[in-house]
């Protein structure tokens, strides 16, 4: 175990940022959000969670997937340069190191693996931070997560008062640590700090079963009554990974591009013809709960919610995911 | 083959959208390699007869006589647009609906006499409308897409999603969310490419509501936000209080 002063980190992510971009929770515009390291930024890793997860930085907003031209009767595809820089992301939370697996689960298994995610997913280390205290909104721990160990990090990290404890997970890890020889001491006697224990917890057991029946339930139209279908919760969501594909011309040359997309848009499932399968916020507010708490449990085993609250502390009319699923529990069939 | 024959008409407005027309200039020349604006009053000096294969029309209808050459742009256009939200659905003089015509009248004209308004409408109160460039002014972006995609013959891209979708696109910090300003953005339609919040000001709701609305939960919202009841009304009624969408939003509350 190894320990790090609290002023002398700005060092180790100057040291990580020779050979690779970091990212680590910053402020900006008032809220705090992965950016990259400069050496200038307001490190914000004692505040609690950033409000926006880290998934643009393997799945971005917009991504060109590849540029075409006309010239008389000759087209021609340009392929855009594979993603290759090397990056480490600093200072996830457990419930975003779950959302990785589940994005890995979307993009990178079932006999497709999506190009540009691999890319940027293979190239980055990730060093987790372990929570010792919880927001009102977590509640990661109602599936399984330990807000004081993420799964499927390179090095973990535990915040002490005047610095961080820090445990080699992988190889990759190994290595990035050995990058911050002569800033690093060993831990001694210095004892790993008690894990953050949410307050909300919610009890899931058998709710995927209970959704199974419930398709047509009139309590979809009840709660989705308040729904303005602004999206941010599928924005800020760590596990949404919903796209679009959308094509910018201009004379005789242009760009195919992915962008985010969301089920809660009625645009999202509108047809070329017209119609359209989840014609109002009941069918779309619908889909985004059963996709997290039915759909993807039937397909891969595991919850599409790591519990992180964002949804819920942001959304303007307090749709709540919670609520859902203890009402939903309640519901009588 | 002749090129489209193109009208401007200009009801009650304040002639921004036509304006919007003459501001696609860098673009304006290539346009009339394309198209022949054949009546645009605001641009020409001589202006020729109909029948003409697009109708443009600006402004909302607020006295008989623009009725009448309302119906007669209608028989003499192939395709009538509704150009602008007071076109599409009374736009801002539509603000004066909830007051007495005459109090309204009198606050503007010394000699009231000549002056015999009705209530403003968009254009489709009287007549069929082909399509809806909403806005105020219009986007010129849309604009353009709209002729270009009506020169290919193939349908136009307006978009009938939020505001909020275009916004996120831009990577906008949320103002409604993160800054609780008021933003009409989650109710209206897109196609402005979100241009007041990339900008730092919340959405006014100029392009009227999007495909499913949800405006009661919205004014609902801005009341908890700590608006008093009668602002919420003046938002929804602003621009296209007509509408049955928004017009659920200024009674929500
Ligand atoms: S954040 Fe709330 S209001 Fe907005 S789309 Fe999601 S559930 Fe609906
Ligand atoms: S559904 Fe809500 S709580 Fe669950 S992972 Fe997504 S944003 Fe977090
Ligand atoms: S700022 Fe307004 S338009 Fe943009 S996402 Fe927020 S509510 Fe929607
Ligand atoms: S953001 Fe709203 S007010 Fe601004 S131009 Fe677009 S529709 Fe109009």
């Amino acid at each position: 175990m190894l320990k790090i002063a609290k002023d002398k980190l700005p060092q180790l992510l100057q040291a990580w940022a020779a050979g690779a971009r970091v990212f680590v929770p910053q402020e900006k515009d008032g809220t705090r959000v992965f950016l990259p390291w400069d050496g200038q930024g307001k490190l914000t890793l004692d505040e609690g969670n950033t409000l926006e997860p880290p998934k643009d930085l393997f799945f971005p907003r917009t991504e060109t997937m590849y540029r075409y031209q006309v010239q008389g009767q000759e087209a021609g595809v340009t392929e855009v340069p594979p993603f290759d820089a090397k990056m480490v992301l600093v200072g996830v939370r457990s419930c975003d190191a779950r959302s990785f697996a589940i994005m890995d689960d979307v993009f990178l298994t079932k006999g497709y693996v999506d190009e540009f995610y691999r890319r940027r997913r293979e190239n980055t280390r990730v060093v987790a931070l372990a929570c010792t205290e919880a927001a009102p909104t977590c509640f990661c721990t109602t599936f399984g997560i330990d807000p004081g160990r993420a799964e499927g990090v390179d090095v973990q990290m535990w915040p002490l008062a005047d610095g961080y404890l820090l445990e080699v997970v992988t190889e990759a890890g190994q290595e990035l640590l050995e990058q911050g020889t002569g800033l690093l001491t060993d831990a001694g006697k210095e004892e790993i700090p008690a894990a953050a224990k949410p307050g909300l917890v919610v009890d899931i057991d058998g709710v995927t079963a209970k959704l199974q029946r419930m398709f047509e339930h009139p309590y979809w139209t009840a709660v989705s009554r308040k729904c303005l279908g602004c999206g941010a919760c599928t924005y800020l969501c760590p596990t949404c990974h919903c796209f679009d594909i959308q094509g910018e011309n201009r004379g005789n040359s242009g760009y195919k591009f992915r962008c985010w997309d969301s089920c809660m848009f009625s645009e999202y499932t509108r047809m070329a013809g017209g119609h359209n399968p989840r014609p109002s916020k009941k069918e779309r507010l619908r889909n985004r709960f059963l996709h997290k708490l039915q759909y993807f449990p039937e397909r891969y085993g595991k919850f599409a919610c790591v519990g992180c609250g964002r949804c819920l502390d942001r959304c303007p009319v307090n749709v709540d995911i919670t609520r859902v699923i203890r009402e939903v529990k309640e519901v009588t069939l | 083959m002749s090129k489209p024959r193109v009208a401007v008409y200009k009801m009650s407005s304040c002639a921004g959208c036509q304006l919007e027309i003459i501001n696609l200039e860098p673009i304006l020349l290539d346009l009339l390699g394309a198209v022949d604006l054949s009546y645009f009053v605001m641009a020409r000096r001589e202006n020729e007869p109909g029948p003409y294969d697009i109708g443009l029309v600006e402004g909302a209808i607020t006295c008989g006589e623009e009725i009448e050459r309302l119906k007669k742009a209608r028989q003499e256009c192939h395709l009538l647009v509704a150009l602008g939200s007071c076109a599409c659905y009374g736009g801002l003089p539509s603000i004066k609906n909830w007051q007495p015509q005459r109090v309204v009248e009198n606050r503007v004209y010394d000699n009231l006499a000549a002056i015999h308004s009705t209530t403003a409408y968009g254009i489709d109160y009287y007549v069929p409308v082909d399509a809806y460039l909403k806005g105020c002014p219009v986007s010129r972006e849309e604009l353009l897409d709209f002729i270009k995609s009506t020169l290919l013959g193939v349908r136009p891209y307006l978009r009938p999603h939020s505001v909020c979708v275009e916004c996120k696109l831009h990577e906008n910090v949320c103002l409604f969310v993160t800054e609780k300003a008021i933003c009409l953005g989650p109710v209206t339609t897109a196609g402005c490419g979100a241009l007041c919040p990339s900008r730092g000001k919340p959405c006014d709701g100029c392009r009227g509501p999007a495909n499913d609305a949800n405006a009661v939960s919205l004014a609902r919202t801005m009341a908890a936000y700590g608006l008093h009841s009668q602002d919420i009304v003046r938002y929804f009624r602003k621009f296209a209080g007509m509408t049955s969408e928004f017009s659920k939003g200024a009674e929500a509350v």
